[in-house]
């Protein structure tokens, strides 16, 4: 075995190590089933009753998903919100530290944990679509597209509120600053129609708005640079996590 | 397996822990001790790589805390202060995951918990969860994750906190077991778990070792607590007034002089208490009675020769001398700590001299 190798083998049983605690956290805690309840429910509701799926007559799922940002602000703060608040209250982040996954690995290790309690909640959504595309003929590659934007976006949203909850130590202002975070990020775009911006600065806020690039998915667009900018915040911010991380420890 | 080399970790310009230099060998357990804020647990943060240090080195079974953490915290068991465990876990699963943090295997891991489950006595919780144990056994468990992985070195901090008798005991039993294969570096306030554990200690002030050596050398060693029963009976004749306390506290050599029976002139024997034989004695004027006095020396070089000279030059009869060796480290803590606590106060002053 090379060194290369075994540093990836090393890397891979860290993480494992992280998530797998993650995992069991969640399932004891009981947040992933109140996080879903609250997602699912709101969900559909809107759909069909306040977007009146059936009364539009469209075979579309672009309304349904069009809900996804606004919950995202108010729920995926609910999932981090725990991570590193509980971990620091109860001395057990001292413990994690000395164990020799690393920074990096404790990082990613909650990060793809919070990933998964959506992922659980996305695949619960399939419900609907299930359900809905035997009234009409729906384009399946803008579902498709429609999910992946969705996992997407929680993804940037999750690194982003993760990062801004590293160095904090109550899960209320961890929760708030979450959501201000998100909702921000989320209506930068919008900054636009309330106050006279340059052209350029439009664009820039455009450009880094979540909700604007998330338009794209749901109208069954992979656009890459959407697909780019989600991927580069997700590794941005865990980057920063980490170093946030070691910066405590000095 | 230990060693630390002048170890330094400043906060801005507040040195937490300053230049502590030690070593821990293979099958020792060195007690760590020092009053609150002394840097105990910062030092334990070092060593166990979550604190960097400002500046120093310390080695852990050869690794280096700065360059090769990861080696040297997998050749660490930690037991990070007031026992720290998942809440939500169960106890198995708490255990399952340092096991896991410490790469064993699958297969290796549900043996390694078992084994380590029973050897710290709690097998009987493994299926409950962290949160519903009690103070004894969420230490017990704080020592089991610390030896999961079966790591060749023990850091320790405070594992007796908020245990009853019976479960400092317990944890006592363990640790000695535990000491018999591995390095333990000890954390404790409890002075005497110290005493009845480690064969060395370092007594930490301000952030700097006061001192350090063999714990019952140490305590032997203690100018202050080296002390000396002394059974003198003053001249007959006179001066009358002499008074052998009074003498000996005039001495330079002497710190302090405590008079545990006081002789008085008497007609019979000295066996007679301060009470009846003070007031008939002195009528007489006859045979004195001896003073029971216990003498603290002001210098640690000081040897029972120096009262037989003392004796001589004041006309007075030593009946008995004998040194008392059992010394507590209580004291030994006080007096040192003390004194490092005001070099550290000095050194840190405006235009102290270095």
């Amino acid at each position: 075995m090379t060194a290369i190798e075994k540093t990836r083998r090393t890397a891979r049983a860290s993480i494992s190590a992280v998530l797998r605690k993650e995992l069991r956290q969640y399932g004891a805690s009981g947040v992933p089933y109140a996080v879903v309840a609250g997602f699912l429910l709101p969900a559909a509701v809107w759909f069909f009753w306040f977007y009146d799926f059936v009364g539009l007559d469209q075979a579309s799922l672009r309304g349904y998903f069009a809900a996804f940002p606004v919950l995202y602000i108010v729920l995926l703060p609910a999932v981090t919100m725990r991570l590193w608040v509980e971990e620091r209250r109860s001395g057990t982040l001292e413990l994690l530290r000395s164990a020799p996954v690393g920074d990096r690995a404790i990082v990613v290790g909650k990060f793809l944990g919070a990933l998964t309690v959506v992922v659980l909640m996305l695949a619960l959504t399939l419900f609907v679509p299930l359900t809905v595309t035997r009234l009409g003929a729906f384009d399946l590659g803008e579902i498709v597209a429609e999910y992946i934007g969705a996992l997407l976006l929680a993804g940037a949203s999750l690194a982003l509120v993760m990062l801004v909850s590293v160095r904090l130590r109550s899960q209320v202002t961890a929760y708030l600053v979450g959501v201000l975070t998100l909702f921000a990020l989320n209506a930068a775009h919008q900054l636009a129609a309330f106050a006279p911006v340059p052209r350029s600065a439009e664009r820039l806020l455009r450009a880094v708005s979540l909700e604007y690039q998330f338009r794209g998915f749901t109208r069954g667009v992979l656009d890459t640079g959407a697909v780019g900018y989600y991927l580069v915040l997700v590794v941005l911010a865990l980057f920063l996590c980490e170093r946030q991380l070691a910066r405590a420890a000095e | 397996m230990i060693e630390v080399e002048s170890l330094s970790k400043s906060y801005r310009d507040i040195a937490a822990v300053a230049e502590v230099s030690f070593e821990v060998g293979s099958r020792e357990m060195l007690g760590l001790l020092g009053p609150n804020g002394a840097g105990k647990t910062t030092l334990l943060r070092m060593l166990a790589g979550t604190l960097r240090p400002s500046s120093g080195e310390a080695r852990i079974d050869g690794h280096s805390i700065l360059s090769a953490s990861t080696e040297a915290k997998q050749s660490i068991g930690y037991l990070p202060e007031n026992a720290p465990a998942y809440e939500e876990l169960l106890v198995s699963e708490q255990l399952r995951f340092a096991a896991d943090a410490h790469y064993l295997s699958r297969s290796r891991a549900d043996g390694a918990v078992e084994r380590v489950a029973e050897r710290c006595g709690i097998t009987e919780v493994l299926q409950r969860p962290v949160r519903e144990l009690s103070r004894g056994y969420r230490q017990r468990l704080g020592i089991a994750q610390a030896l999961v992985h079966d790591p060749p070195i023990l850091i320790l901090d405070e594992p007796h906190s908020g245990l009853d008798p019976n479960q400092m005991r317990e944890i006592r039993s363990l640790l000695r077991e535990v000491a018999r294969e591995k390095a333990v570096l000890l954390s404790t306030h409890l002075l005497g778990e110290v005493e009845a554990l480690c064969e060395r200690v370092v007594l930490l002030a301000s952030g700097r070792v006061v001192g350090e050596g063999p714990t019952q050398q140490l305590i032997a060693g203690s100018a202050s607590v080296r002390r000396y029963r002394l059974r003198v009976v003053p001249p007959v004749r006179p001066p009358q007034q002499f008074r052998p306390d009074r003498s000996l506290r005039g001495c330079d050599e002497i710190a302090s002089v405590e008079v545990l029976r006081e002789g008085a002139a008497a007609v019979v024997g000295e066996s007679r208490g301060k009470g009846e034989g003070a007031s008939a004695g002195a009528a007489a004027g006859g045979r004195r009675e001896a003073w029971v006095l216990e003498v603290t020396p002001a210098e640690s070089s000081l040897d029972g020769g120096f009262f037989f000279d003392w004796a001589v030059a004041h006309n007075c009869r030593l009946e008995g001398l004998e040194e008392i060796a059992s010394g507590e480290l209580e004291q030994v803590f006080a007096e040192l700590t003390a004194a490092g606590s005001q070099r550290a106060a000095h050194e840190q002053a405006p235009g102290a001299l270095r």
